[in-house]
């Protein structure tokens, strides 16, 4: 079991998955190149011990991706060409999201800030990247309480007006929001976050065999996309 | 040594003439715990904000007169400038935090005026076994309680060795037992001779600290005693300065143990079908969490009222849980619920009952406070009928006024009675509150139990989870442990 990956490789990771998988082929010697790239985050929430996310991901991405490939290749009827267009969605989009999911859950902000300060990337664009990361779980939860009273409420149901339930979901749902954005950013000056001069960082990134590895692979299969690659023929 | 000399302050967003704060002059000695008190409004937040400097640098006002520290003037400074040396705990658990994890949390503001990462770790270390937060470190933050995450934010307040310490209404979102927490590290602060500024409704956890209190009221400093003072005042004085209670260490229940067999036995002769909840027998009620390591288990239960119950509790045994599934809206892996004898399945509880939840914010929905009443109504009803009957109910709740007010814009108690308000229009019998009381001040806790004793009144059926026994002996008629 590797123990850390460097929030660097994984943001490299993420980009390579996501061109490889819009951009390349689909068929041919690629389809080899395609199937490393979504394997990798199928290894790295292993790694993690997300079986059951693992599972469902693999059996997915399997699916839609021989279905685009090798089965309906002979496109006759209207529900084939429905089932292609979201497999095909699927196989081009899933990979990425995983990613993107498994690189939010594993990295604390305090990692990816010093990740990215490490880069040279100025704060002001830090900040807001590493604000988000904290409300995509207040979000969820903020969401849920509304949910709830929505459902107690009666309001929740099928009869209302669709664009009412909506107006009614997200007032408060954006009220709180802002509420919670307010008083976040009081705390965090109270922190002193606002101070000038290089902030200091008790996490250790660095780069370890495994990320080499991994860089290694991005590395090979970028070089691969430039050489074979190209748009989807 | 804090010195306020003639300091006033009024808000930008303040149209009226009159200041949030004015005439305030005060001396604090280093090593003093002070108390600020008041109604909600009075300006005892302001002030904590002043001293950490978000006012006037973040909420932006007018601030005349000169506040000095150790002989130092404050004013214009930048509110980052006064983090090193005062540590700041905020009201809210949900929105003090900037990172996911404890661990960083308890490190960021240290990181921030850059200390070197190995004192960092040392004082952490110390922190964690001074505050006990074993088990807190290395966890996520949306995953703790409310109690868990007020003590993160004293751990990362610790951590930076400040002189003095701000706290705005620690309490407020706080059961029982994480306000004894919470007074166990004030306990430890204060022995360590740091200057404690607090602002608090509830004092009863704050009496043996404090050395002085300062009641506000409107905008300026009403009155001011020293610890040995406050003892001395009686209980009706205390009550008529619009104080809580300074002594919260039982619950008197009622002695109503005849009267419940009688209810009980007028039940099980006529079983009517009589719409008022007498008695609630929960035969099976199971609720999974989806962290299995937990779970809410409860079997052969019975409540029997005719009028306000109390349900409380320890820490983390579920009373929310709880009522979330009594009143439907989360569905138990078993559930047998009867009432007055009968089957009373899921899908009629969620018809029946009403939760006004412990963040009211999330239940108003509309733009209006008449239009928040109306939407609970019976949809045949036409719109003039409606209004009339809405109107009706605000006036009952003295929030007609703001008929035309976003529910938003209100204070907290205000919402909260909307949030009643809106129940009767929905004219549920049975009615759920949970930790209603938790930030309100003695004058809205006295209106919340004077509104639920005119419910009881109108043969509503009222269950409130609540460690508030201040509260219990107010209104409620019975309690019950879960």
């Amino acid at each position: 079991m590797i123990k850390k990956i460097d929030p660097r490789t994984k943001l490299f990771l993420l980009i390579v998955i996501n061109i490889i998988m819009m951009g390349g082929k689909i068929s041919g010697t690629f389809t080899f190149f395609r199937i490393i790239m979504a394997m990798i985050p199928f290894l790295l929430m292993v790694n993690e011990k997300w079986y059951r996310k693992a599972a469902m991901y693999f059996v997915l991405y399997a699916y839609s991706f021989s279905m685009e490939r090798y089965i309906l290749t002979n496109i006759q009827t209207t529900l084939l060409i429905i089932i292609l267009f979201t497999t095909g969605m699927i196989s081009r989009f899933l990979a990425s999201a995983m990613m993107a999911y498994y690189l939010m859950k594993t990295t604390t902000v305090s990692e990816f800030v010093t990740a990215m300060e490490k880069m040279h990337i100025p704060m002001v664009i830090v900040i807001p990247f590493a604000v988000m990361f904290r409300f995509f779980p207040t979000i969820k939860e903020e969401w849920h309480d509304i949910r709830f009273a929505m459902k107690m409420r009666g309001i929740l149901t099928l009869k209302r007006n669709p664009f009412d339930t909506l107006e009614y979901a997200l007032v408060p749902l954006f009220m709180s929001i802002s509420k919670i954005a307010e008083e976040l950013s009081a705390a965090s000056m109270a922190k002193c976050l606002t101070v000038k001069g290089k902030r200091t960082h008790i996490v250790e990134i660095g780069f370890s065999f495994f990320d080499f590895l991994l860089f290694s692979i991005g590395i090979f299969e970028l070089g691969i996309f430039s050489f074979f690659g190209g748009i989807v023929a | 040594m804090i010195e306020f000399e003639n300091v006033s302050f009024k808000y930008a967003n303040n149209k009226s003439d009159k200041a949030n704060l004015y005439d305030i002059n005060l001396k604090i000695k280093s090593g003093e715990f002070v108390v600020f008190t008041g109604e909600s409004g009075c300006g005892k937040t302001t002030f904590t904000r002043i001293l950490n400097g978000l006012v006037p640098n973040f909420f932006q006002g007018e601030l005349t007169g000169n506040v000095k520290i150790d002989n130092v003037s404050i004013i214009g400074k930048k509110v980052e400038e006064l983090g090193r040396i005062i540590g700041s705990v905020f009201q809210n658990p949900r929105s003090q935090f900037f990172n996911v994890d404890t661990d960083s949390e308890l490190a960021f503001a240290a990181e921030n005026i850059s200390m070197d990462t190995k004192e960092i770790i040392s004082r952490m270390k110390d922190v964690t076994s001074q505050l006990k937060l074993e088990k807190l470190r290395s966890r996520n933050i949306f995953e703790l309680s409310g109690g868990e995450k007020q003590q993160i934010a004293c751990g990362s307040v610790a951590v930076m060795h400040p002189d003095i310490v701000v706290l705005d209404e620690p309490s407020s979102n706080l059961d029982r037992y994480a306000i004894e927490n919470l007074r166990q590290v004030l306990v430890k602060w204060k022995a360590e001779g740091k200057t404690i500024v607090i602002s608090e409704h509830r004092l009863y956890y704050l009496k043996d600290l404090l050395d002085e209190i300062f009641i506000l009221k409107k905008g300026r400093i009403d009155e001011q005693y020293t610890r040995d003072e406050l003892i001395f005042l009686s209980d009706k004085e205390i009550s008529e300065k619009g104080l809580r209670t300074l002594d919260e260490s039982c619950v008197i229940i009622k002695d109503k143990t005849d009267k419940e067999k009688n209810i009980k036995q007028d039940i099980n002769k006529h079983n009517n079908e009589d719409s008022t909840v007498n008695c609630i027998e929960i035969e099976d009620l199971e609720y999974e969490y989806k962290r299995k390591d937990k779970a809410l288990c409860l079997k052969k239960f019975e409540i029997v009222s005719d009028g306000i119950v109390a349900i409380i509790g320890k820490n983390g045994v579920g009373k929310s849980t709880f009522l979330k599934c009594l009143c439907g809206v989360y569905k138990a892996k078993h559930d047998r619920v009867y009432k007055n004898g009968k089957l009373w399945p899921r899908k009629q509880r969620l018809k029946d009952s009403y939760l006004v939840m412990q963040d009211v914010n999330h239940q108003l929905f509309t733009e209006s406070v008449l239009e928040e009443v109306m939407i609970s109504m019976d949809a045949k009803m036409s719109d003039t009928e409606k209004k009339e009957k809405a109107i009706k109910i605000l006036k009952r709740f003295k929030l007609e006024e703001f008929a035309n007010a976003h529910p938003m814009s209100l204070s907290g108690g205000q919402k909260q009675r909307v949030a009643i308000a809106s129940c009767i229009a929905a004219e549920r019998k049975f009615i759920l509150l949970d930790e209603p009381t938790s930030g309100l001040d003695k004058n809205n806790m006295h209106l919340l139990a004077k509104e639920l004793k005119f419910l009881k009144n109108k043969e509503k059926t009222i269950f409130v989870v609540t460690h508030d026994y201040e509260f219990i002996n107010e209104c409620c008629d019975e309690v019950v442990k879960i």
